[in-house]
């Protein structure tokens, strides 16, 4: 299960900063980009909480 | 450290009051994670644009950011590490063995004051996201007092929710922090290149161009704003984190590092937050003035909103919220240290209190460059006090730790100093016309020549004094 969450949490990484690369580039419509972002962003809170260390320095 | 067990009311042993056994150090990977979470801040948001209000052009800003933030980095290990590693103390302890109690105590007051303030700040950035979504009149550049209701009421609400959670849950926010981090500096990229695009850059070869004539153009500053040069933006890079580095605040923090190299950890903070962060924070800016001059509000809220979406305005939210919490924490901890036994609770409410009531003056947001630069001022004379205590005290021919060995609990030479330094930094500014971004550097030797010459005056002779307590 971690290793499945940590998985998506590293796509969910790249999905937040691929589209606005993309949209640099001109491949991609913003909207869509923000799009894309958000759920990423869903993706990383839900998958990183399953598997992130909560003990820093 | 100490905050992650704060409000768990669990018995975690801090070592407040001894130094850190080698059993409870830590890697080098803790403190690069520490440092790039905690200044990849909500306040980045504002800073970033307040270079371009200032007028600066994009050579001083890029350049002025690579020398400022390596002289930072330095600081931190030149300065505040090898202390902490080999003392292995909380600043507050290691202030209260040279102070003494009773000046540790003014010290933790103008601390907390500080620190309210600046949460204030980020309660402000935070609010500024409920500006999006309920559209109230929002503060201008210029503006110093709250301009509408709904402004209030948001501040008062985000504010409200802050302190209440910091008092509460502060483990839970700790663990937000902890997972937003990652994600917070990817978004803060996300701004710079969405910003791009909109400038009309679409190329690594484009950027440089664009940069020059449409983001950093230079010129005058906005109206009520001071000109920055290549040498503001590198002193106010070093020195915005005055007070953790030279400042010695971060002894309590490195003080759990193996060794005092660790120190370059910094530059996770500096290099991601007050690089990248700043950067692209003022490309968003760039955004809105290219296309309406005139709007020239800083309100990180619509800002991220506009280039993001609702991933932004999550951003500004979270960057606000979990920088907030732990400053608010801080500045409690610090009161509570002036009223031993009042309630940590009670007076982490308080103090976001007074954070959120702070934080209704858009004046301390809007002037935030103006504003860390006084916290640095305030907070540096003791940090000279401590270096020189540590290093030159024998050599120089006075007792180390003071007041631990006499039993004082006001060191008039380390208060003496602190006083008379920020009077200095002062007339410095208010007479010798210096801005205060350039002050701190003086500052600091003059407090350490201050600290030696007074030591050598006030210090009692050693058959004058007390009976020696062991360290």
């Amino acid at each position: 299960m971690k290793t499945f969450a940590r998985v998506v949490s590293g796509l969910a990484l790249l999905a937040t900063i691929v589209p606005p690369w993309l949209y640099l580039s001109g491949s991609l419509e913003l909207a869509a980009a923000q799009s894309w972002m958000l759920a990423a962003t869903v993706a990383w809170f839900v998958s990183a909480s399953l598997w992130m260390d909560i003990k820093r320095s | 450290m100490d905050d992650e067990s704060a409000g768990t009311g669990e018995p975690v042993h801090e070592y407040e009051r001894e130094p850190v056994p080698e059993g409870e150090l830590l890697g080098f990977r803790s403190f690069l994670g520490q440092y790039a979470g905690e200044h990849t801040a909500g306040t980045e948001l504002m800073i970033g644009p307040l270079f371009i209000a200032s007028g600066v052009s994009a050579f001083d800003v890029v350049f002025g950011l690579l020398l400022g933030n390596l002289l930072a980095v330095l600081s931190w290990v030149f300065f505040t590490a090898p202390i902490a590693t080999r003392a292995r103390l909380t600043l507050y302890y290691q202030l209260e063995r040279i102070c003494g109690r009773s000046l540790v105590t003014l010290y933790n007051v103008a601390n907390g004051v500080m620190f309210c303030f600046l949460a204030g700040s980020m309660v402000t950035v935070s609010a500024t996201a409920l500006g999006v979504w309920f559209d109230f009149p929002m503060p201008g550049l210029n503006d110093l007092y709250p301009n509408s209701a709904g402004w209030v009421l948001a501040v008062l609400f985000v504010g409200s929710v802050i302190s209440v959670v910091a008092a509460y849950g502060y483990r839970f926010v700790s663990r937000v922090a902890n997972l937003a981090a990652p994600w917070m500096v990817l978004m803060f990229v996300a701004f710079g290149l969405v910003g791009l695009r909109e400038l009309g850059v679409d190329s690594a070869a484009g950027f440089w161009e664009r940069a020059q004539d449409v983001i950093w153009r230079g010129g005058d500053p906005l109206p009520g704003q001071v000109k920055f040069t290549f040498w503001h933006v590198a002193f106010f890079a070093w020195f915005c984190n005055m007070a953790m580095h030279i400042g010695m605040a971060d002894l309590s923090v490195f003080r759990y590092a193996r060794h005092s190299w660790y120190g370059v950890a910094s530059g996770a903070g500096m290099y991601l937050g007050h690089f990248i962060a700043w950067l692209s924070a003022s490309i968003l800016y760039a955004v809105q003035l290219a296309a309406d001059p005139t709007h020239t509000d800083v309100l990180p809220g619509p800002l991220a909103y506009r280039a993001c979406g609702v991933a932004g305005l999550l951003c500004v939210v979270i960057a606000g919220w979990t920088t907030a919490n732990p400053t608010i924490y801080r500045a409690g901890l610090a009161f509570q240290a002036v009223v031993p036994g009042s309630s940590r609770y009670r007076v982490t409410l308080f103090t976001g209190g007074i954070a959120t009531v702070a934080g209704m003056f858009p004046a301390i947001a809007m002037r935030l460059l103006d504003f860390v630069a006084l916290y640095g001022m305030v907070l540096m004379p003791m940090g000279a006090v401590i270096f020189v205590d540590f290093w030159l005290s024998r050599r120089l021919g006075f007792e180390s730790e003071y007041a631990l060995k006499s039993g004082v609990t006001f060191n008039w030479a380390a208060g003496l100093t602190w006083f008379l330094t920020l009077a200095a930094c002062v007339s410095l500014i208010r007479l010798g016309h210096v801005q205060i971004f350039f002050v701190s550097l003086p500052g600091w030797f003059a407090a350490a020549f201050l600290y030696v010459v007074l030591s050598r005056l006030l210090q009692r002779r050693p058959a004058e004094q007390g009976p020696e307590v062991s360290r």
